[in-house]
Protein backbone atom coordinates (compact mmCIF):
# COMPACT_ATOMS: atom_id res chain seq x y z
CA UNK A 1 0.00 0.00 0.00
CA UNK A 2 2.04 3.06 -1.32
CA UNK A 3 0.71 6.01 -2.71
CA UNK A 4 4.06 6.34 -5.16
CA UNK A 5 4.81 3.94 -8.01
CA UNK A 6 7.37 1.26 -8.38
CA UNK A 7 8.23 -1.08 -11.19
CA UNK A 8 7.23 -4.17 -9.29
CA UNK A 9 5.99 -4.58 -6.02
CA UNK A 10 8.17 -7.21 -5.24
CA UNK A 11 8.01 -9.77 -1.73
CA UNK A 12 10.05 -12.60 -1.28
CA UNK A 13 6.88 -14.54 -2.41
CA UNK A 14 6.71 -12.81 -5.75
CA UNK A 15 10.44 -12.76 -6.18
CA UNK A 16 10.67 -17.02 -6.03
CA UNK A 17 7.57 -16.82 -8.36
CA UNK A 18 9.36 -15.03 -10.75
CA UNK A 19 12.16 -17.27 -10.30
CA UNK A 20 9.84 -20.63 -11.50
CA UNK A 21 8.27 -18.83 -14.27
CA UNK A 22 11.53 -17.93 -16.05
CA UNK A 23 13.22 -21.84 -15.40
CA UNK A 24 9.82 -23.31 -16.62
CA UNK A 25 9.74 -21.18 -19.40
CA UNK A 26 13.90 -22.02 -20.65
CA UNK A 27 13.09 -26.21 -19.24
CA UNK A 28 9.86 -26.05 -21.84
CA UNK A 29 11.95 -24.08 -25.16
CA UNK A 30 15.28 -25.94 -24.42
CA UNK A 31 13.58 -29.24 -24.35
CA UNK A 32 11.01 -28.42 -26.87
CA UNK A 33 14.06 -27.93 -29.41
CA UNK A 34 15.62 -30.84 -27.91
CA UNK A 35 12.62 -33.07 -28.89
CA UNK A 36 12.42 -31.74 -32.14
CA UNK A 37 15.39 -32.31 -33.29
CA UNK A 38 15.43 -35.98 -31.93
CA UNK A 39 12.90 -37.10 -33.46
CA UNK A 40 12.73 -35.04 -36.54
CA UNK A 41 12.79 -37.68 -39.34
CA UNK A 42 15.12 -38.56 -41.64
CA UNK A 43 15.52 -35.88 -44.64
CA UNK A 44 13.75 -33.35 -42.66
CA UNK A 45 16.00 -29.80 -41.96
CA UNK A 46 14.32 -27.73 -39.56
CA UNK A 47 16.57 -25.08 -38.66
CA UNK A 48 17.10 -23.95 -34.98
CA UNK A 49 14.96 -20.61 -35.54
CA UNK A 50 12.18 -22.32 -37.16
CA UNK A 51 12.46 -24.80 -33.81
CA UNK A 52 12.03 -21.75 -31.35
CA UNK A 53 9.50 -20.45 -33.73
CA UNK A 54 7.14 -23.38 -32.68
CA UNK A 55 8.62 -24.02 -29.20
CA UNK A 56 7.70 -19.69 -28.92
CA UNK A 57 4.30 -20.20 -30.36
CA UNK A 58 3.16 -23.17 -28.13
CA UNK A 59 4.48 -22.16 -25.58
CA UNK A 60 2.72 -17.95 -25.49
CA UNK A 61 -0.53 -19.81 -26.75
CA UNK A 62 -0.23 -23.09 -23.63
CA UNK A 63 0.67 -20.38 -21.27
CA UNK A 64 -2.51 -18.16 -22.20
CA UNK A 65 -4.78 -20.80 -21.98
CA UNK A 66 -3.41 -21.38 -18.11
CA UNK A 67 -4.21 -17.38 -17.67
CA UNK A 68 -7.41 -18.08 -18.82
CA UNK A 69 -8.19 -20.82 -16.87
CA UNK A 70 -6.38 -19.16 -13.53
CA UNK A 71 -9.42 -17.31 -12.45
CA UNK A 72 -12.16 -19.63 -12.96
CA UNK A 73 -9.55 -23.03 -10.80
CA UNK A 74 -8.78 -21.03 -8.08
CA UNK A 75 -12.47 -20.22 -7.03
CA UNK A 76 -12.73 -23.98 -6.29
CA UNK A 77 -9.21 -24.90 -5.00
CA UNK A 78 -7.00 -22.78 -2.72
CA UNK A 79 -4.12 -24.24 -4.84
CA UNK A 80 -4.27 -21.87 -7.68
CA UNK A 81 -3.90 -18.80 -6.18
CA UNK A 82 -0.01 -17.87 -6.00
CA UNK A 83 -1.08 -18.02 -9.67
CA UNK A 84 -3.91 -15.73 -9.46
CA UNK A 85 -1.97 -13.30 -6.90
CA UNK A 86 0.81 -13.02 -9.98
CA UNK A 87 -1.29 -13.82 -13.11
CA UNK A 88 0.29 -10.11 -14.48
CA UNK A 89 3.45 -11.70 -14.22
CA UNK A 90 2.43 -14.85 -16.24
CA UNK A 91 0.47 -12.10 -18.68
CA UNK A 92 3.72 -10.00 -19.13
CA UNK A 93 5.59 -12.99 -19.84
CA UNK A 94 3.39 -14.89 -21.98
CA UNK A 95 3.46 -11.41 -23.97
CA UNK A 96 7.12 -11.44 -24.42
CA UNK A 97 7.38 -14.97 -25.80
CA UNK A 98 4.63 -14.60 -28.26
CA UNK A 99 6.75 -11.60 -29.03
CA UNK A 100 10.13 -14.05 -29.83
CA UNK A 101 7.71 -15.80 -31.74
CA UNK A 102 6.35 -13.02 -33.64
CA UNK A 103 9.91 -11.43 -33.63
CA UNK A 104 11.62 -15.19 -35.35
CA UNK A 105 8.54 -14.89 -37.75
CA UNK A 106 9.03 -11.95 -39.51
CA UNK A 107 12.75 -12.83 -39.57
CA UNK A 108 13.12 -15.91 -40.78
CA UNK A 109 9.66 -15.68 -43.11
CA UNK A 110 9.86 -12.22 -44.05
CA UNK A 111 13.00 -10.27 -43.48
CA UNK A 112 14.73 -11.69 -46.10
CA UNK A 113 12.92 -9.73 -49.65
CA UNK A 114 13.38 -6.15 -50.16
CA UNK A 115 9.67 -5.95 -49.26
CA UNK A 116 8.71 -4.34 -45.79
CA UNK A 117 8.60 -7.40 -43.21
CA UNK A 118 5.45 -6.17 -41.90
CA UNK A 119 4.17 -5.69 -45.46
CA UNK A 120 5.46 -8.92 -46.54
CA UNK A 121 3.07 -10.30 -43.78
CA UNK A 122 0.04 -8.67 -45.06
CA UNK A 123 0.68 -9.53 -48.64
CA UNK A 124 2.95 -12.56 -49.09
CA UNK A 125 -0.45 -15.24 -48.99
CA UNK A 126 -3.28 -13.07 -50.75
CA UNK A 127 -5.50 -16.41 -50.04
CA UNK A 128 -7.94 -13.94 -47.69
CA UNK A 129 -10.94 -15.40 -49.67
CA UNK A 130 -9.91 -19.10 -48.45
CA UNK A 131 -10.38 -20.72 -45.67
CA UNK A 132 -7.77 -23.44 -45.56
CA UNK A 133 -5.57 -21.02 -47.55
CA UNK A 134 -6.46 -18.47 -45.01
CA UNK A 135 -3.12 -16.02 -43.80
CA UNK A 136 -3.11 -17.12 -40.70
CA UNK A 137 -0.15 -15.11 -39.77
CA UNK A 138 -2.40 -11.75 -39.65
CA UNK A 139 -4.43 -13.34 -36.89
CA UNK A 140 -1.65 -13.78 -35.06
CA UNK A 141 0.04 -10.21 -35.61
CA UNK A 142 -3.79 -8.84 -33.98
CA UNK A 143 -3.90 -11.24 -31.41
CA UNK A 144 0.08 -9.89 -30.56
CA UNK A 145 -0.88 -6.33 -30.85
CA UNK A 146 -4.25 -6.97 -28.35
CA UNK A 147 -1.77 -8.68 -26.20
CA UNK A 148 0.01 -5.57 -26.34
CA UNK A 149 -2.33 -3.69 -25.47
CA UNK A 150 -2.76 -5.48 -22.16
CA UNK A 151 1.12 -5.86 -21.08
CA UNK A 152 1.72 -2.25 -21.96
CA UNK A 153 -1.01 -1.24 -19.22
CA UNK A 154 -0.73 -3.46 -16.40
CA UNK A 155 0.95 -1.35 -14.37
CA UNK A 156 -0.75 0.21 -11.60
CA UNK A 157 -0.19 3.53 -13.22
CA UNK A 158 -2.63 2.24 -15.90
CA UNK A 159 -5.52 1.10 -13.64
CA UNK A 160 -5.60 4.25 -11.27
CA UNK A 161 -5.61 6.62 -14.70
CA UNK A 162 -7.61 4.34 -17.02
CA UNK A 163 -10.44 3.98 -14.31
CA UNK A 164 -11.44 0.29 -12.76
CA UNK A 165 -13.90 -0.31 -15.49
CA UNK A 166 -11.73 1.19 -18.69
CA UNK A 167 -9.45 -0.87 -17.57
CA UNK A 168 -11.30 -3.92 -16.90
CA UNK A 169 -13.04 -3.75 -20.27
CA UNK A 170 -9.33 -3.35 -22.04
CA UNK A 171 -7.86 -6.59 -20.16
CA UNK A 172 -11.08 -8.63 -21.35
CA UNK A 173 -9.34 -8.49 -24.62
CA UNK A 174 -7.43 -11.04 -23.64
CA UNK A 175 -10.65 -13.49 -24.72
CA UNK A 176 -10.88 -12.01 -28.30
CA UNK A 177 -6.82 -12.72 -28.00
CA UNK A 178 -7.55 -16.20 -27.35
CA UNK A 179 -10.02 -16.92 -29.98
CA UNK A 180 -7.70 -15.53 -32.77
CA UNK A 181 -4.82 -17.72 -31.70
CA UNK A 182 -7.40 -20.60 -31.51
CA UNK A 183 -7.58 -19.68 -35.24
CA UNK A 184 -4.56 -18.69 -35.84
CA UNK A 185 -3.01 -22.24 -34.92
CA UNK A 186 -6.37 -23.92 -36.38
CA UNK A 187 -5.67 -22.61 -40.28
CA UNK A 188 -2.19 -23.18 -39.56
CA UNK A 189 -2.50 -26.93 -39.22
CA UNK A 190 -5.18 -27.00 -42.09
CA UNK A 191 -1.93 -25.73 -44.22
CA UNK A 192 1.08 -27.82 -42.96
CA UNK A 193 -0.67 -30.82 -41.23
CA UNK A 194 -3.05 -33.42 -42.15
CA UNK A 195 -3.26 -35.09 -38.58
CA UNK A 196 -6.30 -34.81 -36.56
CA UNK A 197 -4.81 -35.16 -33.39
CA UNK A 198 -3.37 -31.81 -33.85
CA UNK A 199 -6.80 -30.39 -34.15
CA UNK A 200 -8.28 -33.11 -31.25
CA UNK A 201 -5.42 -30.96 -28.55
CA UNK A 202 -6.27 -27.65 -29.98
CA UNK A 203 -10.52 -28.23 -29.87
CA UNK A 204 -10.07 -30.29 -26.42
CA UNK A 205 -7.86 -27.44 -24.68
CA UNK A 206 -10.84 -24.70 -25.98
CA UNK A 207 -13.63 -26.72 -24.73
CA UNK A 208 -11.51 -26.85 -21.37
CA UNK A 209 -11.25 -23.06 -21.16
CA UNK A 210 -15.20 -22.31 -21.65
CA UNK A 211 -16.40 -25.25 -19.75
CA UNK A 212 -14.32 -24.07 -16.94
CA UNK A 213 -15.54 -20.39 -17.12
CA UNK A 214 -19.15 -21.79 -17.67
CA UNK A 215 -18.66 -23.69 -14.38
CA UNK A 216 -17.67 -21.07 -12.53
CA UNK A 217 -20.40 -19.11 -13.67
CA UNK A 218 -23.09 -21.77 -12.54
CA UNK A 219 -21.46 -22.16 -9.30
CA UNK A 220 -21.92 -17.92 -8.48
CA UNK A 221 -25.43 -18.17 -9.40
CA UNK A 222 -25.96 -20.95 -7.23
CA UNK A 223 -24.09 -18.88 -4.59
CA UNK A 224 -26.62 -15.80 -5.75
CA UNK A 225 -29.37 -17.82 -4.87
CA UNK A 226 -29.37 -17.62 -0.90
CA UNK A 227 -32.48 -15.90 -0.12
CA UNK A 228 -32.68 -16.47 3.70
CA UNK A 229 -34.24 -15.02 7.04
CA UNK A 230 -35.90 -11.42 6.03
CA UNK A 231 -34.18 -10.82 2.72
CA UNK A 232 -30.68 -11.19 4.31
CA UNK A 233 -28.79 -13.71 2.81
CA UNK A 234 -27.53 -17.11 4.04
CA UNK A 235 -23.58 -17.57 3.90
CA UNK A 236 -22.33 -20.37 5.79
CA UNK A 237 -22.35 -22.01 9.17
CA UNK A 238 -20.34 -20.73 11.16
CA UNK A 239 -17.76 -23.39 11.55
CA UNK A 240 -17.72 -23.52 7.23
CA UNK A 241 -15.84 -20.11 7.11
CA UNK A 242 -12.28 -21.05 7.80
CA UNK A 243 -10.39 -18.40 10.38
CA UNK A 244 -9.33 -15.80 9.05
CA UNK A 245 -10.81 -16.98 5.64
CA UNK A 246 -14.02 -15.52 4.04
CA UNK A 247 -16.97 -16.58 2.10
CA UNK A 248 -18.09 -15.64 -0.96
CA UNK A 249 -21.52 -14.36 -1.75
CA UNK A 250 -22.78 -12.68 -4.81
CA UNK A 251 -25.89 -11.54 -4.35
CA UNK A 252 -28.69 -11.81 -7.53
CA UNK A 253 -28.17 -7.40 -7.52
CA UNK A 254 -25.29 -5.62 -6.22
CA UNK A 255 -21.23 -6.49 -6.17
CA UNK A 256 -19.75 -9.37 -4.53
CA UNK A 257 -19.70 -9.72 -0.97
CA UNK A 258 -16.76 -10.75 1.23
CA UNK A 259 -17.72 -12.48 4.65
CA UNK A 260 -14.70 -12.99 6.41
CA UNK A 261 -13.88 -14.38 10.03
CA UNK A 262 -11.32 -13.17 12.22
CA UNK A 263 -11.44 -16.00 15.68
CA UNK A 264 -14.86 -15.12 17.15
CA UNK A 265 -15.87 -11.87 14.76
CA UNK A 266 -17.84 -11.75 11.19
CA UNK A 267 -17.93 -9.08 9.57
CA UNK A 268 -18.83 -8.37 5.73
CA UNK A 269 -16.88 -5.73 3.08
CA UNK A 270 -17.21 -5.46 -0.73
CA UNK A 271 -15.41 -8.31 -2.43
CA UNK A 272 -13.53 -5.86 -4.51
CA UNK A 273 -10.24 -4.23 -4.03
CA UNK A 274 -9.61 -0.43 -4.40
CA UNK A 275 -6.73 -0.75 -5.51
CA UNK A 276 -6.85 -3.34 -8.72
CA UNK A 277 -10.18 -4.94 -8.33
CA UNK A 278 -8.68 -8.02 -6.70
CA UNK A 279 -10.98 -10.43 -4.84
CA UNK A 280 -10.92 -9.63 -1.49
CA UNK A 281 -12.68 -12.78 -0.68
CA UNK A 282 -10.26 -14.58 -1.39
CA UNK A 283 -7.53 -13.17 0.62
CA UNK A 284 -7.36 -13.34 4.81
CA UNK A 285 -7.30 -11.81 7.62
CA UNK A 286 -3.51 -10.11 8.89
CA UNK A 287 -3.58 -8.17 12.30
CA UNK A 288 -7.49 -7.57 11.60
CA UNK A 289 -7.41 -6.11 8.58
CA UNK A 290 -8.64 -7.72 5.68
CA UNK A 291 -5.52 -8.17 2.90
CA UNK A 292 -6.25 -7.72 -0.69
CA UNK A 293 -4.13 -11.21 -2.54
CA UNK A 294 -3.42 -9.39 -5.08
CA UNK A 295 -1.06 -6.29 -3.68
CA UNK A 296 -1.47 -6.60 0.02
CA UNK A 297 -3.90 -3.56 0.78
CA UNK A 298 -5.36 -3.56 3.90
CA UNK A 299 -9.06 -2.86 5.20
CA UNK A 300 -10.24 -2.88 8.61
CA UNK A 301 -12.62 -5.31 9.52
CA UNK A 302 -15.00 -3.07 11.56
CA UNK A 303 -15.58 0.08 9.15
CA UNK A 304 -13.89 -0.83 5.68
CA UNK A 305 -11.30 1.67 5.87
CA UNK A 306 -7.60 1.36 5.24
CA UNK A 307 -5.53 1.91 8.50
CA UNK A 308 -3.77 6.00 8.71
CA UNK A 309 -2.24 6.87 6.67
CA UNK A 310 -4.02 5.32 3.78
CA UNK A 311 -7.23 6.81 3.02
CA UNK A 312 -9.23 3.92 0.68
CA UNK A 313 -12.51 3.22 1.85
CA UNK A 314 -14.96 -0.24 0.41
CA UNK A 315 -18.43 -0.78 1.31
CA UNK A 316 -19.66 -2.62 4.23
CA UNK A 317 -22.52 -5.24 4.89
CA UNK A 318 -24.36 -5.81 8.06
CA UNK A 319 -24.02 -9.54 9.44
CA UNK A 320 -25.89 -11.35 11.88
CA UNK A 321 -25.45 -15.14 13.38
CA UNK A 322 -28.91 -17.28 14.00
CA UNK A 323 -28.55 -20.73 15.05
CA UNK A 324 -24.85 -20.90 14.07
CA UNK A 325 -25.29 -19.65 10.99
CA UNK A 326 -24.60 -16.34 9.16
CA UNK A 327 -26.47 -14.21 7.53
CA UNK A 328 -25.21 -11.24 5.69
CA UNK A 329 -27.96 -8.25 4.57
CA UNK A 330 -26.85 -7.53 0.63
CA UNK A 331 -27.62 -3.93 1.23
CA UNK A 332 -24.20 -2.21 1.46
CA UNK A 333 -23.12 0.95 3.31
CA UNK A 334 -21.04 4.00 2.34
CA UNK A 335 -17.52 3.04 2.23
CA UNK A 336 -15.85 3.48 5.06
CA UNK A 337 -19.22 3.36 7.26
CA UNK A 338 -18.26 1.74 10.67
CA UNK A 339 -20.69 -1.96 11.11
CA UNK A 340 -19.50 -3.71 14.40
CA UNK A 341 -18.80 -7.50 13.24
CA UNK A 342 -21.20 -10.44 14.86
CA UNK A 343 -19.63 -12.41 17.63
CA UNK A 344 -19.86 -15.86 17.46
CA UNK A 345 -19.56 -16.41 21.53
CA UNK A 346 -22.58 -14.14 21.87
CA UNK A 347 -24.60 -15.78 19.59
CA UNK A 348 -24.17 -19.61 20.85
CA UNK B 1 -4.52 -6.87 -49.40
CA UNK B 2 -2.50 -5.92 -52.23
CA UNK B 3 0.69 -4.33 -51.89
CA UNK B 4 0.13 -1.12 -51.87
CA UNK B 5 -3.18 -1.32 -48.95
CA UNK B 6 -0.57 -3.24 -46.81
CA UNK B 7 1.83 -0.05 -47.34
CA UNK B 8 -0.70 2.18 -46.56
CA UNK B 9 -1.73 -0.13 -43.17
CA UNK B 10 1.98 -0.27 -42.02
CA UNK B 11 2.40 3.09 -42.95
CA UNK B 12 -0.42 4.20 -40.42
CA UNK B 13 0.54 1.85 -37.83
CA UNK B 14 4.31 3.39 -37.91
CA UNK B 15 3.18 7.17 -38.26
CA UNK B 16 0.05 6.12 -34.89
CA UNK B 17 3.67 4.52 -33.15
CA UNK B 18 5.50 7.90 -33.58
CA UNK B 19 2.41 10.11 -32.33
CA UNK B 20 2.64 7.66 -29.37
CA UNK B 21 6.08 8.34 -28.48
CA UNK B 22 5.94 11.92 -28.65
CA UNK B 23 2.73 11.92 -26.09
CA UNK B 24 4.81 9.64 -24.51
CA UNK B 25 7.74 11.48 -24.07
CA UNK B 26 5.51 14.39 -22.79
CA UNK B 27 4.16 12.09 -20.03
CA UNK B 28 7.82 11.29 -18.98
CA UNK B 29 8.59 14.64 -18.42
CA UNK B 30 5.71 16.02 -16.59
CA UNK B 31 2.58 14.97 -18.18
CA UNK B 32 2.17 11.96 -15.90
CA UNK B 33 2.17 14.16 -13.01
CA UNK B 34 -0.08 16.27 -14.35
CA UNK B 35 -2.93 14.29 -14.12
CA UNK B 36 -1.97 11.97 -11.23
CA UNK B 37 -0.58 13.89 -8.30
CA UNK B 38 1.46 10.23 -7.33
CA UNK B 39 3.29 10.42 -10.44
CA UNK B 40 4.86 14.10 -9.25
CA UNK B 41 8.32 14.39 -8.99
CA UNK B 42 9.96 11.05 -6.98
CA UNK B 43 6.53 9.72 -6.62
CA UNK B 44 7.42 8.34 -9.94
CA UNK B 45 10.83 7.17 -10.51
CA UNK B 46 12.23 7.40 -14.19
CA UNK B 47 12.43 3.68 -14.64
CA UNK B 48 8.64 3.50 -14.05
CA UNK B 49 8.35 6.65 -16.39
CA UNK B 50 9.66 4.92 -19.15
CA UNK B 51 7.69 1.24 -18.12
CA UNK B 52 4.41 3.38 -19.01
CA UNK B 53 5.71 5.00 -22.36
CA UNK B 54 4.69 1.82 -24.53
CA UNK B 55 1.20 1.68 -23.35
CA UNK B 56 0.77 5.45 -23.94
CA UNK B 57 2.08 4.71 -27.44
CA UNK B 58 -0.77 2.05 -27.56
CA UNK B 59 -3.13 4.09 -26.12
CA UNK B 60 -2.17 8.27 -26.92
CA UNK B 61 -5.18 9.45 -28.44
CA UNK B 62 -6.61 8.20 -24.45
CA UNK B 63 -4.16 9.95 -22.62
CA UNK B 64 -3.47 13.17 -25.05
CA UNK B 65 -7.24 13.97 -24.15
CA UNK B 66 -6.59 13.24 -20.98
CA UNK B 67 -3.91 15.74 -20.05
CA UNK B 68 -6.39 18.36 -21.26
CA UNK B 69 -9.82 17.14 -19.72
CA UNK B 70 -9.13 15.20 -16.53
CA UNK B 71 -9.07 17.38 -13.89
CA UNK B 72 -9.76 15.19 -10.81
CA UNK B 73 -7.34 13.35 -9.66
CA UNK B 74 -7.22 9.24 -10.24
CA UNK B 75 -9.44 6.76 -7.46
CA UNK B 76 -6.57 5.53 -5.49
Amino acid sequence: MSHDYKMVQWNPFKKRFVVWMVSGIALYLTSFVALTYATQPPGNSLTPIQAMIRATGTLAFLMLRFILCIGPVARFTHRFRPFLYNRRHIGVATFLVALVHGGLVLLWYHGFSETNALVSLFISNPQYDSISGFPFEVLGFIALIIMFLMAATSHDFWNANLGPSVWKALHMGVYIAYGLLVAHIALGILQFEKRPIFFLILGAGAATVVALHLISSIASLRLSDRIGHEGWLRVAEVDEIEDSRAKIIRPVNGDAIAVFRDGNRIAAVSNICRHQGGPLGEGKVVDGCITCPWHGFQYRMEDGQSPPPFTEKIATYATRILDGVVYVNPKPNAPGTAQAPSDIGASS
Amino acid sequence: MSEAAAETLVLALGIYALIGLLVGLIYMFGGAGRIDPAARGKGMPVRVRLLIVPGIIGLWPLMLTKLFTQKEPPVS
